[in-house]
């Protein structure tokens, strides 16, 4: 099942986005670093792209094999 | 003893030990947390799939002189020791990693997250990782991001990483910088190679510089930035299969990892010496044996097939290391093996020097085994030899003690370039040196080299 492609750019440029309000669970108690924030919002767009070219890979496959045929021809 | 002294960053409760028993409170500020980790089923989940230790409300009144402000009070069963990520094996601590990130895994799936990533949230049966701490479970929020990501990456990976590709064991670093290895501090240490590798630019190279130039402005930015769900999901995901895929370097191949495949004994004379120790283990039926120099685990395997309840390996080098936890992993032992050199053996250190115990603090073997080592502690490290017997003797009420004489190929070996060290280093001086001390109940000549077992155990 391939879902469509506005559900695959929903999860790559939807998973990771910038809100008004923080959020901050009363329960958290370690400092999770602005830093390592930042890093963990760019390895999940990174990841995300990953994973869109992972479903889309059988698709991009043929097209590659059937362009390496007519350049060894 | 009240709380437990590693046990207060959290204040959503704490740990206490209570004539040996092992309780943990609930506050209010982690009650929600608590209620909804036990009632959707996510608590008793986890621990019956052996990730979780187990824990049972008990009656608060247990605690009431210690914490009335306690609003449950669990108990979890206690483990045969504590041990901490500066002295696991390379494949420990990758273990103890991968349960981490699947236990977090395992939590989104109910709407719970992890509020952090410590190592030391870890420990072990054998050769088993199990995370014990249940105030780490909280409530998921939507858009919250991987909260304890920068401490796993100090805990584990950067350590991994290290050793991965340097080579250089993470062990002695991590046990001087108890919060982990730094990703700017990393950064530095590893090569332009290993920095190509887009995960490392990312997780080491990338969140160093940033740790290190942040502004009023990138935190107001980052305090705002939302991951969904399944992007968190992605991200844990793809940090299992990094961690999964490091390796211990090609350097951690040590001549000891084949110690036990060369020919030091016979055949016979090996089964004479595996007979000798587990028959010693048969008639004490301890619960805990230290192995001190435990090398691959070859004689730590023999104490368990022949009654020790578990045992706890000690060894300096990377490479036997490695094979004692891979043995202790692939045959499912009681078996922990860990890093150690015994002449700077693992202090109490941390807050107040009470957070982390040594490693006389934590001695709790019923009995001790000492072979093929006394040779490396007097012979190969200068140490007296009547303070090493001391020491050994005060470890555990009984013990095994293997002397090899100087003759021996190995311990010749030693003194190839010191020929005059130890001049009392002999049969007689060691034999009455342990008389003195403990009751020799046992004495066997096992090799023709002239290598003798004691068994002996303190009056």
């Amino acid at each position: 099942m391939v879902p469509s492609s506005r559900v695959v750019s929903a999860l790559v440029f939807g998973s990771v986005f910038i809100a008004l309000t923080p959020v901050v669970a009363e329960a958290q108690y370690l400092d999770p670093g602005a830093g390592s924030i930042i890093v963990q919002a760019v390895i999940a767009v990174v990841v995300g792209v990953a994973a869109t070219v992972r479903l889309y890979w059988h698709r991009i496959t043929p097209f590659l094999q059937r362009w390496k045929k007519s350049d060894e021809r | 003893m009240p709380r437990d002294p590693a046990s207060y960053r959290d204040p959503a409760g704490h740990v206490h030990v209570v004539d040996e028993r092992i309780y943990r409170t609930v506050r209010a500020p982690g009650r929600e947390h608590y209620e909804r980790a036990r009632d959707s089923g996510f608590l008793a989940r986890a621990s019956a799939s052996g990730r979780l230790i187990g824990g049972q409300e008990v009656d608060r009144d247990v605690l009431r002189g210690e914490d009335p402000e306690a609003l449950y009070v669990l108990e979890h069963p206690r483990l045969p020791f504590i041990s901490y990520p500066y002295c696991w094996s390379f494949g420990a601590l990758r273990a103890a990693a991968r349960l981490t990130i699947d236990l977090h895994l395992d939590a989104l799936e109910s709407d719970l997250t992890l509020s952090d990533a410590s190592a030391y949230n870890v420990q072990f049966q054998g050769a088993r990782p199990i995370f014990i701490d249940y105030l780490s479970v909280i409530r998921y929020e939507d858009g919250q991001v991987w909260l304890g990501y920068r401490q796993f990456c100090e805990q584990f990976l950067n350590p991994l990483l290290l050793t991965s590709k340097t080579g250089i064991a993470f062990q002695p670093w991590y046990r001087g910088s108890l919060e982990g290895i730094g990703s700017a501090d990393l950064a530095a240490a590893l090569p332009f190679r290993a920095k190509l590798h887009p995960l490392v630019a990312a997780h080491v190279v990338l969140q160093g510089r940033l740790q290190q130039s942040m502004n009023a402005e990138r935190t107001t930015t980052a305090k705002k930035v939302r991951l969904s769900k399944t992007a968190l999901q992605n991200n844990l995901r793809s940090m299992r299969s990094f961690v999964a895929g490091l390796t211990p370097p090609a350097s951690q191949q040590s001549p000891w990892q084949q110690y036990e495949h060369t020919a030091h004994y016979t055949a016979d004379e090996r089964s004479a010496k595996a007979r000798f120790v587990g028959d010693v283990i048969a008639a004490a039926m301890p619960r805990v044996v230290w192995d001190l120099g435990c090398n691959s685990g070859e004689y730590s395997e023999i104490a368990l097939q022949r009654g020790a309840g578990t045992v706890i390996g000690f060894e300096p080098d990377a490479g036997a290391l490695n094979a004692a936890f891979e043995r202790a992993s692939a045959k499912e032992l009681s078996f922990l093996p860990l890093s150690m050199d015994l002449t700077n053996p693992s202090p109490s250190m941390g807050w107040r020097q009470r957070e982390r115990l040594g490693m006389a603090e934590r001695r709790n073997a019923d009995v001790v085994l000492c072979l093929a080592l006394i040779h490396h502690l007097v012979l190969g490290r200068n140490l007296p030899l009547d303070e090493v017997v001391d020491w050994l003797v005060s470890l555990a009420p009984a013990g095994v003690l293997e002397f090899v004489p100087k003759e021996d190929p190995m311990a010749a070996q030693l003194l190839t370039w010191k020929p005059n060290v130890a001049p009392d280093y002999d049969l007689a001086t060691i034999r009455s040196l342990l008389g003195a001390r403990a009751r020799i109940d046992r004495e066997e000549v096992v090799t023709s080299s002239g290598r003798v077992l004691f068994a002996y155990s303190r009056p």
